[in-house]
């Protein structure tokens, strides 16, 4: 979005100042909307489409395969593909390697472990597949899309369900390749849903910073006169890593006090568990149809 | 040797042949210089590069770095820039054979063969080139002052020469900036303050600094208020950039920690800072 001088002057000075006030009137806290959808790609373990109000549109799609190997590090795989934008740009591995640290940080990776020799390897690809004209030519990075496909990674991980194994677990001494029940009624979610006690895929979020002020979902407007902007990941009720400074836009940078890193952290602990809840209830809506979604 | 070298293979009859002193082994070297990164002397040459407005060299035990800064230079295209655009460039040399730089974009679309031998590198030695450029791009348009170059180009080169496998990848994140950072100041363009970027790891026993706590790694200025209270100096510093990695201790609540290191690693930038702006005013 092209603002004027004056225009990001007004928007600059309203969110810094002592009671700030964003340009769509919402609290520091307050998310845009968002929709989503889980579960509606049939040739997928699970998926998720989730998109902005501004037509930002994200499809994370989890596919499993099944490995014989006991490296932990080989088994989440990550790729993400932007629509007008080339899979080698500092932008798309940049994001891949946080949503895959992300992961790698927060899963438990029991519930991939199949039998004694073999687990499952999960694919996961995300498609951005519209960005508002307003991003290109401009001087907005893509980093704040990184909370919204973050968002979706979970949702896909939420909705991914596995086949039912029913030859032997314990085929350490057996030469057998796994089966599994072609019934897919009697399939389990990845991440089961009963229990307190599981795990939960981490969820990155981006926190914008303009003065002493420190926002949640920044819009466009808000990204051009933002000072910084830092993604923070929250995996298990807790804050973990990767945390990192990114710059949003870079028309108006400057650097961080480092007080305010310790603001956004707190920022993100006020938000997390209303995300948490909010992803979870989606998750967990049914759908049979897969027209619903469009 | 009691074969005749008729085809004269090994060379004219007084040659001695090539011998290569023995390569220690691993485990010696990385415990003397795993303790020891922050002690080691930095070997820094600033001005080699003649055609490039400002370059630096570094040398940190085997950790070889070479940054060069060409422009401001007028950038010719249609669109109108109000202020100069930033273009960061980072290369590690093909022959780094100790080290695998990990390309996440070959990684995964690649089979396994790839991430097979990917698999042994500890993640915390792991090079990851995105991170390396995203934290440079953060800190350089934040320190750089764009607004005062329109319609140019500014570009930044980095060439990673050597480095080894018991320097984990935030230390060398860390040098890297430092490079960066001396050719910027060596070039002559206008920066906000002079920059020094450090990495910090807080941990609660610091005997084994190693295998314990949570590191951080920030690239921080100083602002522009002064205050004659150290304590409450720690607040006037910037940071351009930092990075948190993975924690090899998972159960440690990160942001209880962070206040202290954050000031600890500000105490310890600042340190460096001193000695690098005294280096390059003698230089000049």
């Amino acid at each position: 979005m092209v603002l004027s001088v004056a225009e990001s002057a007004f928007i600059y000075d309203s969110l810094v100042s002592s009671h700030p006030s964003r340009p769509d009137s919402r609290k520091p806290t307050q998310y845009r909307p968002l929709k989503a959808n889980c579960g509606f790609l049939p040739n997928s373990n699970g998926s998720s489409r989730i998109y902005n109000p501004d037509g930002t549109e994200c499809i994370s799609s989890v596919k499993a395969k099944v490995i014989r190997s006991n490296n932990i590090s080989d088994l989440i795989n990550v790729e993400i593909n932007i629509f007008g934008e080339k899979d080698n740009t500092t932008l798309c591995q940049h994001l891949t390697t946080l949503i895959k640290e992300s992961l790698n940080d927060s899963f438990d990776f029991n519930a991939l472990k199949l039998t004694d020799k073999y687990y499952f390897q999960l694919y996961i690809d995300i498609s951005i597949l519209y960005l508002p004209e307003d991003f290109r030519y401009s001087s907005y990075t893509f980093y704040s899309i990184l909370s919204l496909i973050s968002m979706g990674v979970y949702l896909a991980l939420k909705s991914a369900k596995l086949p039912l194994l029913v030859s032997d677990k314990k085929d350490f001494e057996v030469e057998e390749e796994p089966t599994f029940s072609d019934d897919w009624e009697v399939s389990s979610y990845l991440i089961p849903r009963d229990s307190i006690s599981t795990f939960q895929p981490a969820l990155v979020f981006i926190v914008g910073i303009a003065g002493n002020t420190v926002i949640i979902d920044p819009s466009l407007e808000e990204e051009h006169v933002l000072e910084h902007g830092v993604c923070v990941t929250w995996s298990n009720s807790k804050i973990t890593t990767p945390i990192q400074s990114l710059a949003l836009s870079t028309s108006n940078n400057k650097a961080i006090k480092p007080n305010l890193v310790i603001k956004s952290m707190d920022l993100v602990e006020q938000v997390a568990g209303d995300v948490i809840n909010a992803l979870n209830t989606i998750s967990e809506q049914e759908i049979d149809e897969f027209d619903v979604v469009f | 040797m009691n074969t005749v070298d008729r085809r004269r293979r090994l060379g004219p009859s007084n040659a001695i042949p090539l011998s290569f002193p023995s390569v220690e082994s691993n485990s010696d070297i990385e415990n003397t210089s795993v303790s020891s990164f922050n002690e080691q002397k930095l070997f820094i040459q600033l001005s080699n590069i003649p055609t490039a407005t400002g370059s630096s060299f570094l040398q940190l035990g085997n950790n070889l770095l070479l940054a060069s800064v060409y422009g401001p230079r007028p950038s010719f295209k249609r669109t109108f820039n109000s202020k100069a655009v930033l273009k960061i460039t980072f290369h590690s040399s093909p022959f780094l054979s100790s080290r695998q730089t990990e390309s996440t974009f070959n990684n995964n679309n690649n089979n396994n063969n790839n991430n097979h031998l990917n698999s042994d590198i500890d993640p915390e030695y792991q090079i990851v080139n995105s991170v390396i450029l995203s934290t440079l791009e953060t800190a350089c348009s934040n320190l750089i002052l764009l607004d005062q170059y329109p319609k140019s180009s500014i570009d930044i080169f980095v060439n990673l020469i050597n480095t080894d496998k018991s320097t984990k990848f935030i230390e060398l994140l860390s040098l890297i900036h430092t490079a960066v950072n001396l050719a910027l100041i060596d070039s002559g363009i206008s920066v906000k303050n002079f920059p020094s970027s450090i990495v910090s790891s807080s941990s609660s026993s610091s005997s084994s600094s190693s295998s314990s706590s949570s590191q951080i790694f920030i690239n921080s200025i100083h602002s522009d208020i002064y205050d004659n209270d150290d304590e409450k100096d720690l607040q006037n510093e910037e940071l351009l950039t930092f990075y948190i990695p993975k924690s090899t201790n998972n159960n440690t609540n990160i942001k209880s920690t962070l206040k202290d290191s954050i000031d600890d690693a500000i105490k310890q930038s600042r340190a460096l800072r001193s000695e690098l702006s005294q280096f390059c005013y003698n230089k000049l």
